[in-house]
């Protein structure tokens, strides 16, 4: 059992607070409300109680990024989302080049529901299983998402899994 | 693309090292002191309109941000000044305050402390006398996530901070200007102002203060009473038409559309969206002109124009708050005015073969109530359908007539419907009447009207830029503005349309969607899903009511709306098969409790049914 404590935080703070951005990122597609996401969820975060393991914590994070992306999204807090050019200043840590811009491009353009399970699969390197546990549902939505999501982006992925 | 091609491109989107650090020491210390609400974290992107009562000495406490942003810039009549974090009395402090209450650059250095003890970098400090005690307060512009103002006040001697209010994106504000404006009944006050985001984002933000609880608008500007809207967007060339809509940014509660006049009035550099092109009606016996009357925004600012049957030689010219007829000479008269004028059709009512002109107008100020109003152009006579007080009127087009829709005053309840008509009276005047009335008594009934468009069937679309496009589609396309209620829509909107849920053609139409002419941006044979924002098409290629009880209704459609269904968890009273390529969705009226293998079974019947 972890219990959340001030190192806990701090720990899972380095550890996924790029992941949470990400995610938030992916759905809201707008840098401020994002970062905003991210205090959000940590700050929930630290109103739990205790987590079962490292993973627990990584897939509360997950879920909890997720669902307060979507309520923004739904809330029309985010009333015009940035064009991508705009919205990737200040947030890539080195120039994209084109293909890599192109990807973002196309991933932030899937519906909300498809880019975190394609952002899970893909990035996360998470199983079907992992990620079906982790967004309460079923495999076999999981692997309809991804067949979704790699027809969206019209990928040739290596190696496929599925 | 591959899945590396994929990593690497995410690896590139990270926090900030800056902002990295600073959150998490502001995670940190907040851990300590777990009495941090929710409310701390979400005040970010909040706008604030606060109100002041007029004696209070605190009032400043509940003043809006932009409150603060206006101190920033030193407005005379405030007798603000810009300290640049430099000691400097304001003229509020030069007076007779008690010394202990000055603020020195100690203070503003301990409150900067304060702050960055807790991981806040402070942007830029400012002092204001924002209450008019003839003492200033310290306002420090500082930044965690989005931006905050930070107001500290001394009294005798002790150093407090009293507020905080979201910023959102603001640095630093280049200048403010005020906008006085009145009209008939009120004054108000306008006030712009720039802002940098370090070259990353400028904008031009106008927002309006008007008179609150008898309050005069000077009063309530000495007294630093504003609004002030909390905006990230980058802004277009648009941006005024598009800020000023309360839908997309909020300017509080009592705050309103401007009309065109407004803007030209108000701020020079407002720019116009292009008139929309003329619609072509001829062809029509019915026809859409505009209908915003259920659309989530209205452009206040356009006109368009449109002809009439019979009259190929005067142009109409729609407004928001007039219809006028243009000659060929140029001259103009106005026909209908209204406040504002929702929706303009088409229709021959009067049977003299020449189209009147209907319109849904709401009327008033106070009470206002919703009528329509339609203008015989051949008769030069206007007839009015409208029960003020007592019954909102509105229009709404089925397949081939047009409808009016009676509702109690000011409410969603429909009290009858049907065809809008001319009837001649006893004295031989005509007057506007609703026709072949009904009364839905319950939802239950209302499956059994032909919304559908028939195979082979002539239908008339119209899209987002009010052209209107005839249609002659061999199989029956879904529209919008043909959702059908079935049992479990729960309740009409104002507008006679649906306003939760309702399954139509085996797709689940949430709240907030939209007829085709609502003005959505999307295609009107597609079905739009709010709750993620997508929208696909949709042929159908047979429904059918499953069972002599109409238990359950089937539908044999393309395969996309499955992919509503792929979580199970929108709609648990629905199943979707896969039958040789078309998808078979099973919807049921209510949780009836079934058994998987009687779906099961049900489903394997109707597959049977189409592989004979």
């Amino acid at each position: 059992m972890i219990v959340v404590s001030k190192e806990m935080i701090g720990a899972a703070f380095d550890s996924y607070s790029d992941m949470v951005y990400r995610i938030a990122l992916n759905i809201v597609r707008n840098r401020e409300e994002a970062q905003d996401i991210v205090m959000d969820v940590f700050m929930a975060l630290m109103k739990q109680s205790g987590f079962n393991d490292e993973g627990h914590i990584k897939a509360w994070l997950i879920r909890t990024a997720e669902n307060k992306a979507i309520n923004v999204v739904r809330s029309a807090r985010i009333t015009k989302t940035q064009p991508l050019d705009e919205l990737l200043a200040n947030t890539v840590s080195s120039p994209l080049s084109g293909s890599e811009h192109d990807v973002l491009d196309m991933v932030m353009r899937l519906p909300d529901k498809l880019k975190t399970t394609v952002y899970m699969y893909y990035y996360e390197d998470m199983s079907a299983a992992q990620i079906a546990d982790i967004l309460k549902i079923s495999e076999n939505t999981v692997y309809k998402r991804l067949e979704r999501g790699r027809s969206a982006l019209k990928t040739d992925l290596e190696g496929e899994v599925i | 693309m591959n899945k590396y091609e994929i990593k690497a491109a995410y690896n590139k989107i990270a926090l900030s090292d800056e902002f990295k650090v600073s959150a998490k020491q502001k995670l940190l210390a907040s851990f300590e002191d777990r009495s941090v609400d929710d409310e701390a974290v979400n005040e970010y992107h909040t706008p604030t309109s606060v109100k002041l009562t007029a004696t209070s000495r605190s009032a400043w406490k509940t003043a809006a941000a932009v409150c603060s942003a206006a101190a920033v810039l030193g407005f005379g009549v405030w007798g603000a000044c810009v300290l640049n974090n430099e000691k400097l009395l304001s003229p509020a402090q030069q007076g007779d305050s008690a010394d202990n209450d000055i603020i020195t650059k100690q203070d503003i250095e301990s409150c900067k402390k304060t702050l960055e003890k807790d991981g806040i970098s402070v942007l830029d400090t400012v002092l204001c006398d924002l209450d008019f005690d003839d003492r200033d307060e310290i306002l420090l512009l500082s930044s965690f996530g989005g931006n905050q103002i930070h107001v500290f006040e001394k009294n005798d001697g002790e150093l407090s901070e009293d507020s905080v209010f979201g910023m959102g994106m603001l640095n630093y504000i280049e200048k403010l200007e005020l906008y006085p404006y009145s009209d008939d009944e009120e004054s108000y006050h306008y006030f712009s102002f720039h802002f940098d985001n370090g070259g990353v984002m400028a904008a031009d933000v106008l927002t309006a203060i008007r008179p609150q609880d008898g309050y005069a608008v000077e009063y309530l500007l000495s007294h630093g009473t504003l609004s002030y809207s909390d905006i990230s967007e980058p802004f277009s060339e648009e941006f005024y038409r598009k800020g000023w809509n309360k839908d997309d940014i909020a300017i509080g509660e009592d705050d309103f559309d401007l009309t065109r006049a407004e803007y030209e009035k108000l701020y020079e550099k407002y720019r116009y969206a292009p008139p929309l092109p003329p619609v072509k009606s001829e062809l029509l016996a019915e026809c859409m002109v505009l209908d915003y009357y259920y659309a989530e925004s209205m452009p206040w600012d356009r006109t368009q124009s449109f002809y009439v049957e019979g009259y190929p030689e005067v142009q109409f010219i729609w407004s928001n708050e007039s219809i006028k007829a243009v000659y060929a000479d140029g001259s103009e008269k106005a026909i209908i005015t209204g406040m504002p004028i929702w929706s303009v059709y088409l229709s021959d009512l009067s049977g003299d073969g020449k189209q009147e002109i209907c319109c849904g107008v709401s009327f008033g100020s106070g009470i206002i109530d919703d009528r329509i109003i339609v203008y015989d152009y051949a008769q030069g006579k206007q007839y009015e359908l409208s029960d003020r007080g007592k019954h909102d009127y509105c229009l709404r087009m089925d397949i081939d007539k047009l409808i009016a829709v009676e509702r109690a005053y000011s409410t969603v309840h429909q009290t009858r419907y049907g065809e809008l008509a001319l009837t001649e009276t006893a004295d031989g005047e005509y007057e506007l009447v609703i026709a072949e009335q009904n009364v839905p008594e319950t939802l239950n009934d209302i499956h059994e009207f032909n919304h559908y468009v028939s195979a082979g069937e002539v239908y008339h679309t119209v899209d987002t830029n009010g052209t209107q496009n005839e249609s002659v589609e061999d199989i029956r396309e879904v529209r919008l503005d043909f959702i059908l209620p079935l049992y479990w829509t729960h309740e009409w909107n104002d507008y006679g349309y649906l306003q939760g849920a309702a399954y139509f053609n085996g797709v689940k139409i949430f709240e907030h969607a939209r007829p085709v002419c609502a003005d959505v941006e999307i295609d009107p044979n597609f079905l739009f899903n709010t709750d993620y924002a997508d929208c696909k098409k949709v042929t159908v290629h047979e429904e059918e009511w499953g069972t002599d009880d109409d238990l359950f209704k089937y539908y044999i459609h393309t395969s996309t709306p499955s992919e509503y269904e792929d979580d199970g968890s929108l709609d648990e009273y629905k199943y979707v098969v896969n039958s040789g390529g078309y998808n078979i969705t099973l919807t049921f009226i209510a949780d009836i409790g079934l058994q998987q293998e009687t779906i099961d079974s049900i489903l394997g019947s109707i597959q049977m049914t189409e592989q004979e």
